[in-house]
């Protein structure tokens, strides 16, 4: 399919020539990846700037040819290979931290930016990145969102996607559009989410804004030696049951641990059946007593050669060896398949002995390293001569019948090296005809012509549909409240295509807000837990059922899911559905970070599984993310499995009297600095009328005060006060401790008693800006009370009047303001928002229901109007 | 049937392309693709066409074209092998393919010309580089040198020669007789003094000479003694780089010495690799064994043989950059910063990227005048973010590359060879 001669002469007049590649031997080098798949280019294009990315989009849209944008070529799956042919955009000039926000902690950063350069910048500035995929110190930005890169760090800090706010993307069409931004919780269905982890099939990503943290003051390293990798693993499960959350624990068996040694020397038990890598982070403090624990337990499971990095160089060995693992694999042979399965953790075990059998059968030889803490294992299989047409064969196959292995343990085909050419094939084992079709529906709406990385993906056979069984309903009259995923969508489907606008409900704490609606569906029924993995760290729970019912549960247990509602009726499904995130998601992530998977019942009658149960799944779009926030317009959620947390340890209060808001903002901006166990940061002001007046005893007489959370282990929450203590010194300010209320349950308190009474507003701004957007708005807000929580740049508003003047400001700030709460319904526009991405949104709403039944009046009234 | 790529289609070659499992993680550590940010202009994408030459898709009419503007355009740092995890020997591939390169290309007279004059007439024969170099000495005093530099007149080629010119003192190295141990006699050693470095930096072998009397060992001459032949391999003319090595075991050879020494990075690498450019000449190949397990770099040599340690002060703030043949070819990275350490009121300060090559590369900045200057660009700024008032360097090379960066950056530092700094400290011990 090559492009012919002309119209490749023609990209010359858009890019200068020097800047376009074409000379045959020198396409050579842009033929692969790091992986086994091979495809050669028309040309290699090297913009300097989006404008010229821009340019390059719409000549190859206007002139039907494929565009593949490619990082540093380290993918693992042949993401980044021109199998079609086409243009590839290298990305390397492109590669700027556009902006380092020490305020807001975060980055705007390029496409070509090495990750390691960012997190290099970064730490020197006491400011973290976590994503640390092995690829690091080469592969960039853009790949690893591309990917939705994950690493070794993930156990505790989660993946790329939990760290992306915003993206700027080319669309096929050539739009340059932003979705999400620098401010959290847009009002607009979570495109950034869907663009993460696409492998560049959805758009053209030119700049992404990311979070940072702060970057840990201690951390320690250690490694521990096990005679085999069953007795580790039973060791890692142990760890996680004490409700303990270390940086990292990586494993690998002897045979990698041979290899590495013999590149890096990192000191490795190289005569142990198994080794555990273990880090613990946090204040100096803490680490220690942290690593105490973790050692008790490796002890306790028979481990030996305990020896605990003594310096930052020796880590940096440790890491090195760790994560040169793939190259270091060439000592034994010249290639490998390298499968990226993952799977809830408590089948680790039995997964690696199956892993055995299978490559046993084969006569393949294989060594493994993996991510113990979230499941998600590597097995290298080698392969001697890569020429060996018939023996790669064997390989691929023992590589689909592990990860099928996966696959019937709920697990994922790839967990972190995406599914490009290399895993397409083996979408079916985890995906139904259903699931994969729905996938293909949003690439059809994002790039109809399929020009952006086409063939990535999507197996080119796609599976038989599975048939569906009948399903009976009662007569539905004007509601109902399905038992099961299946009798939801019948339900769904009869009355959409009876032409019924349908008003989903959980808890009915928003009813007040909603229009009526022809007939409601409600999620009573739907409720209880239906699966609880605690040593998976997941639990599985009916979309109806009501969040401190969980929670209760959870508890016996010392573990929650970290989400929070001021209503006590609020639903799980409700929380997730409107994106309702509390101030403690500074600490454990929002919505779209804590639920891993759903079943969504679809107004075509159709069921698919959006996700699955394992914190490393980037097989296809992130479908869960996509239902997280778009208020039910796309699906009704029937269950969802969110990740827990271990209830913290320990837990203080302090509350900060201050003269004035500008005062409060002022000192918590130093504040934010200091946040590294932190779970609410806010600004209360009481204002003359606020119903709030369920405050602690000391705090009854004082009008604005600063609510400071940290939580989790006691050593950290210790040491973090002290240090956000030192801050207010020089302000000549006092903190008065606060027994019994973290900043989310004042949070809580404050929405609940100001709803009832009053209407709320929730403004999102960057959090760089929140302090701005105080200021600005010190006249309209002195005629109402409101909570800043400061950490996630959100200010609730409770009878502020001037609705209008509130979103201007922040509006102007590129944030958005909208309606959270009011005793009656209002009829204006409660959102009050026009996405850049909205005619995406209204395409694929068109598509999944067309009749426009699901949810009217929910959400932003676009949406409605498109099906009317 | 033999052809251009004969050399390339070895099983022993083919053995070393397959060993790049092609994970990119050596993209960063070369200096070219930092400048060019293209595959092809990385080791990565370099093995690939080696890889392509090899397997025939690469015809051997176009060996002048794209593939010999990248192999050339390597610097032959060596830095991706240390960041390869595979353990691809990058050095091995690309100097057969530079072979290749040169075997099939016609260079134009003016070349032809200047490269039989340096590499053939001047380099191996330190005495004509000497005269040279009283010439260019009075060049530089006699304020010529300020009106050439001025006038900006001279050819490319020539203006980078010129620039790299080091303010040259008069040499005064008497090589006739043995230098004798200082204090306690530990040893014997036979000091290599290589050619540029003897005639251009001469002061630097001085200092090295001083540096081993002083740690109790007799230094002796051997006047046979050649250029190490790293310019000529360098650039593909394999015939007078084993030329020259013969020279040198010859030259060597017979001596009752502990070790033999050299202070420049890019000779010591050159000569450790003797076994391995004469492994097919039955007399030599033996011969070259025994010498390359003499040759040691002089920090090398005297982390282990440090009897005198150095107590006088040098208190200055020095970065090291290290020099790729030490650092990547030899894998000496400790030693040089262990003896900077072991100085008192010396404060090291490390480059963000130490293993960065400066683009001197042999006679890289000669011949790719526009990248090396780039790469020399990047180096400097590294450096000057240390505030670092004295460049530390162990190689010819980087030595006269550092000076031209400093000229022309305008940064307030001097450049020192590492036997030069634990030379002061010694002498200030002594005042």
């Amino acid at each position: 399919m090559a492009v012919d001669k002309n119209i490749l002469r023609s990209l010359t007049s858009i890019i200068p020539s020097d800047r376009v590649v074409t000379n045959p031997v020198q396409l050579f080098t842009y033929e692969g990846d790091a992986s086994l798949d091979r495809g050669t280019p028309d040309a290699v294009v090297f913009p300097f700037n989006v404008d010229e990315v821009v340019r390059v989009v719409r000549w190859a849209s206007a002139n039907r040819v494929p565009l593949i944008a490619r990082g540093a070529g380290t993918g693992l799956s042949g993401g980044a290979v021109p199998e079609h042919g086409g243009i590839i955009l290298e990305f390397s000039h492109i590669n700027a931290i556009r902006e380092l926000d020490e305020v807001g902690r975060s980055a705007v950063v390029e496409p070509g930016l090495v990750n390691l350069t960012l997190d290099a910048f970064a730490k020197s500035k006491g400011w973290y990145y976590p994503p640390d995929p092995a690829s690091g110190r080469s592969s960039t930005l853009g790949g690893n969102l591309g990917e939705n890169a994950g690493g070794p760090h993930c156990f505790k800090y989660g993946v790329t996607a939990n760290y992306v706010t915003g993206v700027e993307v080319v669309m096929a069409d050539s739009r340059l559009l932003h979705f999400g931004g620098r401010a959290l919780d847009y009002p607009e269905y979570d495109l950034v989410g869907l663009i993460t982890g696409c492998e560049g099939t959805l758009g053209v990503m030119t700049s992404a804004s990311v979070r940072l943290l702060r970057n840990p003051p201690a951390i320690k390293t250690m490694m521990a030696a096990f005679d085999s990798v069953e007795t580790a693993g039973e060791a890692v499960s142990d760890i996680i049951a004490r409700g303990l959350v270390p940086a990292t624990m990586e494993m690998m068996d002897q045979r990698m641990m041979r290899i590495i040694e013999d590149f890096v020397h990192p000191g490795l038990p190289v005569e142990a059946g198994a080794a555990l890598i273990i880090e613990t982070d946090g204040y100096p403090e803490s680490v220690t007593p942290q690593l105490d624990e973790v050692i008790d337990i490796l002890n306790a499971h028979s481990a030996y050669h305990l020896h605990v990095a003594e310096t930052a160089a020796e880590r940096d060995r440790i890491w090195y060896g760790r994560k040169s693992a793939a190259g270091a694999m060439a000592r034994m042979a010249p290639a490998f398949f390298l499968v990226d399965g993952t799977v809830p953790r408590s089948h680790l075990a039995e997964t690696l002995a199956g892993v055995n059998r299978i490559c046993d059968a084969a006569d393949l030889r294989v060594s493994y390293v993996f991510h113990a803490g979230d499941g998600n294992l590597h097995p290298f299989i080698l392969i001697p001569d890569p020429h060996d047409k018939a023996f790669i064969r064997r390989v691929m196959d023992a590589g689909r019948e592990i990860l099928a292995l996966c696959c019937s343990f709920n697990g994922s085909i790839t967990g972190e090296h995406g599914v490009g050419i290399e895993k397409r094939e083996f979408m079916p084992l985890m995906y139904s005809r259903d699931e994969l079709d729905f996938m293909g529906d949003i690439k059809d709406v994002f790039d109809p012509a399929h020009l952006l990385n086409p063939g990535k993906i999507f197996p080119t056979q796609m599976p038989e549909p599975t048939p569906r069984a009948p399903v009976t309903l009662p007569p539905l009259g004007v509601s109902f409240a399905p038992s099961s995923a299946p009798e939801a969508a019948e339900a769904l489907r009869s009355w959409a295509t009876a032409g019924k606008g349908v008003r989903l409900r959980g808890g009915g704490t928003k009813s007040a807000l909603l229009p009526a609606a022809d007939v409601t569906l409600s999620t009573e029924n739907l409720r209880g837990i239906q699966k609880y993995a605690l040593s998976d760290l997941y639990v599985t729970v009916g979309a109806g059922t009501p969040l401190h019912e969980l929670q209760a549960k959870l508890a016996r247990d010392g573990m929650s899911v970290p989400l929070a509602s001021p209503w006590a009726d609020s639903t799980v499904g409700g929380i997730l559905s409107t994106a309702f995130n509390a101030p403690q998601r500074m600490r454990y992530g929002g919505a779209r970070d804590l639920m891993l998977a759903a079943t969504v019942a679809l107004p075509d009658g159709r069921v698919i599984r959006a996700g699955r149960p394992v914190v490393k799944n980037v097989a296809g779009y992130d479908l869960p993310k996509l239902f997280v926030g778009s208020h039910g317009t796309l699906g009704l959620l029937t269950d969802v499995t969110l990740k827990l947390a271990p209830l913290p340890r320990a837990r203080a209060t302090l509350a900060i009297p201050v003269g004035n808001a500008r005062q409060g903002m002022e000192v918590g901006a130093m504040l934010l600095r200091v946040c590294l166990v932190a779970s609410s940061l806010l600004l209360v002001s009481r204002g003359q009328q606020g119903a709030f007046t369920d405050l602690p005893a000391s705090l009854t007489d004082v009008p604005t005060f600063l609510l400071y959370t940290a939580e989790g282990e006691k050593e950290d929450v210790a040491a973090e006060l002290k240090q956000a203590q030192a801050v207010l010194q020089p302000f000549g300010l006092t903190a008065l401790p606060v027994d019994d209320m973290s900043g989310t349950e004042l949070w809580g308190a404050w929405l609940r008693a100001a709803g009832a009474t009053d209407v709320v507003m929730r403004l999102g701004v960057p959090p760089k800006d929140l302090s701005a957007a105080i200021t600005r708005l010190d006249r309209i807000l002195a005629s109402g009370a409101f909570i800043a929580d400061i950490a996630n740049g959100q200010v609730y508003t409770e009878g502020v009047a001037d609705v209008v003047g509130l979103r201007s400001v922040a509006q102007s700030l590129g944030g958005y303001g909208v309606l959270v709460a009011a005793p009656t319904r209002l009829d204006s526009d409660i959102w009050a928002y026009a996405p850049e991405g909205l005619d995406l949104m209204r395409g694929l709403k068109a598509r999944w229901d067309p009749h426009g039944a699901l949810n009217p009046g929910a959400f932003l009234p676009a949406l409605d109007r498109v099906l009317a | 049937m033999s052809g251009p790529f004969d050399r390339l289609r070895t099983d022993d070659y083919f053995a070393k392309l397959n060993q790049c499992v092609h994970c990119g993680l050596c993209l960063q550590a070369c200096p070219t693709y930092a400048v060019f940010g293209s595959e092809m202009d990385s080791p990565r994408g370099r093995i690939v066409l080696m890889r392509a030459a090899a397997e025939g898709r690469i015809g051997e009419d176009e060996i002048g074209d794209a593939f010999a503007t990248h192999i050339t355009r390597c610097l032959a740092c060596r830095s991706c092998e240390t960041a390869c995890p595979s353990g691809v020997q990058y050095g091995a591939l690309v100097e057969q393919a530079r072979i290749v390169i040169e075997q099939n290309r016609e260079p134009g007279p003016a070349e032809r010309f200047v490269r039989w004059m340096g590499l053939t007439q001047m380099m191996p024969n330190v005495g004509r580089l000497k005269l040279m170099a009283g010439a260019m000495r009075l060049y530089e005093n006699s304020g010529a040198q300020k009106l050439v530099r001025g006038s900006k007149l001279l050819p490319k080629p020539l203006t980078v020669m010129e620039s790299i010119l080091p303010p040259l003192r008069a040499n005064t190295n008497d090589y006739s007789k043995p230098a004798p141990a200082l204090g306690a006699k530990h040893g014997r050693v036979a000091f290599f003094w290589g050619c540029i470095q003897e005639a251009f930096l001469g002061h630097v072998n001085a200092a090295t000479v001083r540096v081993l009397q002083q740690n109790g060992y007799e230094v002796v001459f051997p006047k046979a003694q050649t250029c190490c032949g790293a310019a000529q391999i360098h650039i593909g003319d394999e015939d007078m780089a084993k030329e020259l090595a013969r020279r040198n075991i010859d030259a060597f050879a017979a001596l009752n010495v502990d070790a033999v020494i050299t202070n420049a990075g890019g000779c010591g690498a050159a000569l450790k690799e003797y076994a391995h450019i004469l492994c097919d000449d039955p007399v030599y190949g033996p011969k070259a064994k025994d010498f390359v397990a003499k040759v040691q770099d002089i920090s090398e040599f005297l982390v282990a043989h440090l009897n005198t340690l150095p107590t006088g002060e040098v208190r200055v703030r020095a970065t090291y950059a290290d020099s790729c043949h030490l650092r990547h070819g030899q894998k000496i990275v400790k030693q040089p910063r262990d003896i900077l350490h072991a100085i008192p009121g010396l404060q090291l300060v490390e480059l963000s990227q130490p293993d960065r090559c400066c683009g001197s590369a042999g006679v890289y900045n000669i011949v790719q005048p526009e990248i090396a200057d780039e790469v020399l660009e990047m180096k400097m700024a590294d450096i000057a973010a240390t505030g670092a008032e004295v460049i530390v360097t162990t190689n010819t090379g980087c030595h006269m590359q550092y000076y031209a960066g400093v000229r022309r950056s305008g940064l307030n530092a001097r450049v020192m060879h590492l036997v030069e700094v634990l030379d002061l400290s010694y002498q200030n011990a002594r005042a």
